[in-house]
């Protein structure tokens, strides 16, 4: 098991370096993190030139990306401000690198990048998880319902519901909901859901506000993803229900409650293990769409508009947590299914 | 060789495919106009195409992106059947000139998407060694991005010629359609070659392949003229139900504002007015993201009908 983890340890570490190759090239593609200073007349050419010396902009693209990583500290960069080929000064690097944490500071908020994703990652949790745990018991239900009354009316009816949910874009979905439960509602003076942010900028701050404020968002994205994930469920549910110890543990005239939920949903839900482990990290990543809908001040909401105003640090950091914590994630399930299941050998 | 197939009643049957020898194309051709969901689905995209296209018989493009202030966020009515948008543009006539687009980058974003996907996959799994390493290495790390926030990002750094336009197949169309189509079509191919490369895997130990290259044939022989076409069903699979994500991605895009740019109207970007007001202008969404749904629902059975027609397993 010890030897499984470091070799699984030891594959994710070229991946990390890769992936962090393929960020830093995207940062490069995106443009001149100055560009924004172009506009500002307050800006002087020749600050410009020292903050182009700052953030090492003309050095050659390899360096540029070792100091992105391990920091540029000590490294000395001369300026030549009347451009007569003579120094005029130096700027000193610094930069302590992203490997020491260092993501540089947003642009707009003005402080560290990390002490911003720290503001909305809770909001982003809070959301995320909520409708991840809705999701799961949700899907678990209704999946396992499916199973066992295959080829009912019940299971027609799941199954075409589910298909078009399926189908159905979530920015469609939650446009309908805030048509029916927050717009015809208020218009049949029935009592509406908020639409927007996480409490009534009027109102307080109570708990009571701050579900009232989840519920649509939260089934949006539920919803959503119910529908793939039911399906999956019935899929392994039925798979293992088939099978031959299925069989002989009804014939031995087990409660079918017992069948079902101790024998069957035991094994069924050795898939869900990674189902759930592969799509833990990307909570993470914050529902792009359904936070901006909502006004969530959420990851998803944050990075939209930190690439409004381009704020390029923010998004950086904001891409390569996500895939670092994906990529955390994968090993963490590999290694939580092997030891859950004995039939996984390690070496 | 007979083979045997299994009736619904559960007799074995060893006669019926043996009495008719049929070409491989001629049983998938069958099987999916028996599988009834793909037969709906065919006619639900047969009847949306027909509506973008004959649809242009009654409106001009010009008359599709023409503002008129005095008629803003009208409601549905006669002479507007679906309302108006917040600029005063009649929602129908940009439904049907925004459905031939969004179409249209479906189907292109498709294409790319494949090809790289088939012929990364198909290298990866004939050549094996290094190239395979680095391809499936670089595939886990772009699966790592989320393929939202990945477009958005790319769709940011590219879109710096939004307001321009150029001229396509005789239309005036903006620059960033043309852009939303590659950075899609460079970002969805990573699914599709994991499993052609598996395919590839098992192809080439096998005895055809051992055989081809026994008499001389060459890598590219091999390789496009044995082990591709083995690889027809998944690919086929893979390239419908691709057609259906690449509309979603496009107006999911479009609706964050970060796809394709106005005048040029997409089913996506006719929803974003919508996204600007939560007011009751449902018209501004009912329409294009009933056509959005339908568009995917119908290539989602077909996908379907396509995958149960290619698979020797199932029964029909």
């Amino acid at each position: 098991m010890g030897k499984y983890i470091i070799q699984r340890v030891l594959q994710a570490i070229p991946l990390v370096f890769i992936i962090t190759m393929l960020v830093f090239v995207l940062m490069k593609i995106a443009g001149d993190p100055l560009a924004y200073l172009a506009q500002d007349p307050r800006v002087r050419p020749l600050d410009r030139l020292v903050l182009r010396a700052k953030y090492g902009l003309d050095d050659p693209m390899v360096m540029q990306f070792i100091y992105w990583v391990f920091g540029d500290e000590g490294v000395e960069r001369p300026v030549d401000v009347d451009n007569d080929g003579e120094t005029d000064f130096t700027t000193v690097g610094v930069r302590r690198g992203i490997i020491r944490g260092d993501f540089g500071e947003s642009i707009r908020f003005r402080k560290p990048v990390t002490e911003v994703i720290g503001q909305f990652l809770p909001n982003t949790l809070l959301l995320g998880t909520t409708a991840f745990v809705v999701t799961i018991i949700l899907s678990l239900v209704i999946g396992v319902f499916a199973a066992l009354r295959q080829y009912t009316l019940a299971d027609n009816i799941i199954t075409a519901g589910t298909f078009i949910t399926y189908s159905m874009p979530v920015f469609l979905l939650a446009l309908i909901l805030v048509q029916i439960f927050a717009i015809q509602f208020r218009r049949w003076g029935l009592p509406s859901l908020p639409v927007s942010g996480m409490y009534d900028p009027r109102g307080n701050q109570s708990i009571d506000e701050l579900v009232r404020h989840m519920i649509l968002p939260v089934a949006s994205l539920a919803l959503i993803n119910i529908a793939g994930w039911s399906r999956y469920i019935r899929a392994t549910m039925l798979e293992v229900i088939n099978s031959d110890y299925i069989r002989t543990a009804r014939s031995k005239g087990i409660s079918e409650r017992r069948v079902v939920f101790l024998h069957a949903l035991k094994n069924a839900s050795l898939p869900l293990v990674t189902l759930i482990g592969l799509n833990l990290p990307f909570i993470l990543s914050g529902a792009v769409i359904t936070e901006t809908i909502f006004s969530w001040p959420g990851m998803g909401y944050m990075y939209i508009n930190a690439l409004d105003q381009f704020d390029a640090s923010l998004v950086v950091a904001f891409v390569l947590m996500i895939a670092v914590a994906v990529v955390f994630f994968q090993l963490l399930t590999d290694v939580v299914y092997a030891w859950l299941d004995p039939r996984i050998r390690y070496d | 060789m007979a083979t045997a197939t299994q009736t619904q009643t559960g007799v074995i049957n060893l006669q019926e495919e043996h009495r008719q020898p049929q070409s491989m194309t001629r049983i998938v051709v069958r099987r999916f106009f028996a599988h009834r969901m793909a037969v709906a689905g065919v006619i639900l995209l047969a009847l949306i195409v027909l509506y973008v296209t004959v649809g242009a018989f009654f409106f001009t493009e010009a008359y599709a992106n023409k503002t008129n202030v005095r008629a803003k966020f009208a409601a549905p009515s006669a002479e507007y059947p679906f309302g108006t948008d917040s600029v005063g543009r009649d929602v129908m006539a940009r439904t049907i000139y925004g459905g031939q687009i969004s179409l249209a980058i479906g189907v292109v974003a498709m294409s790319i998407s494949v090809t790289l996907g088939t012929l990364i996959g198909l290298a990866a799994g004939y050549f094996g060694g290094l190239v395979d390493a680095i391809l499936m290495r670089l595939v886990e790390a772009i699966l790592t991005i989320p393929l939202l926030i990945l477009l958005l990002l790319l769709s940011r750094a590219l879109m710096e010629i939004s307001s321009a336009t150029t001229v396509i197949l005789g239309r005036e169309i903006s620059v960033t359609v043309v852009v939303i189509v590659i950075i899609i079509g460079l970002t969805s191919w990573m699914g599709l070659s994991r499993i052609v490369r598996s395919l590839v895997l098992s192809l080439k130990e096998q005895e055809f392949v051992v055989a081809a290259r026994s008499m001389g044939a060459g890598n590219g022989r091999i390789i496009f003229g044995h082990i591709l076409p083995n690889c027809v069903a998944p690919i086929m699979v893979s390239a419908t139900l691709e057609v259906g994500v690449a509309i979603v991605i496009e107006a999911a895009l479009s609706f964050l504002g970060f796809g394709v740019m106005p005048p040029t109207a997409t089913w996506g970007n006719i929803l974003n007015g919508a996204r600007q007001s939560i007011d009751d202008l449902w018209w501004l969404w009912v329409a294009p993201g009933a056509l959005i749904m339908a568009t995917v629902l119908a290539i989602n059975f077909i996908g379907d009908g396509l995958r149960d027609a290619f698979d020797p397993r199932s029964i029909k």
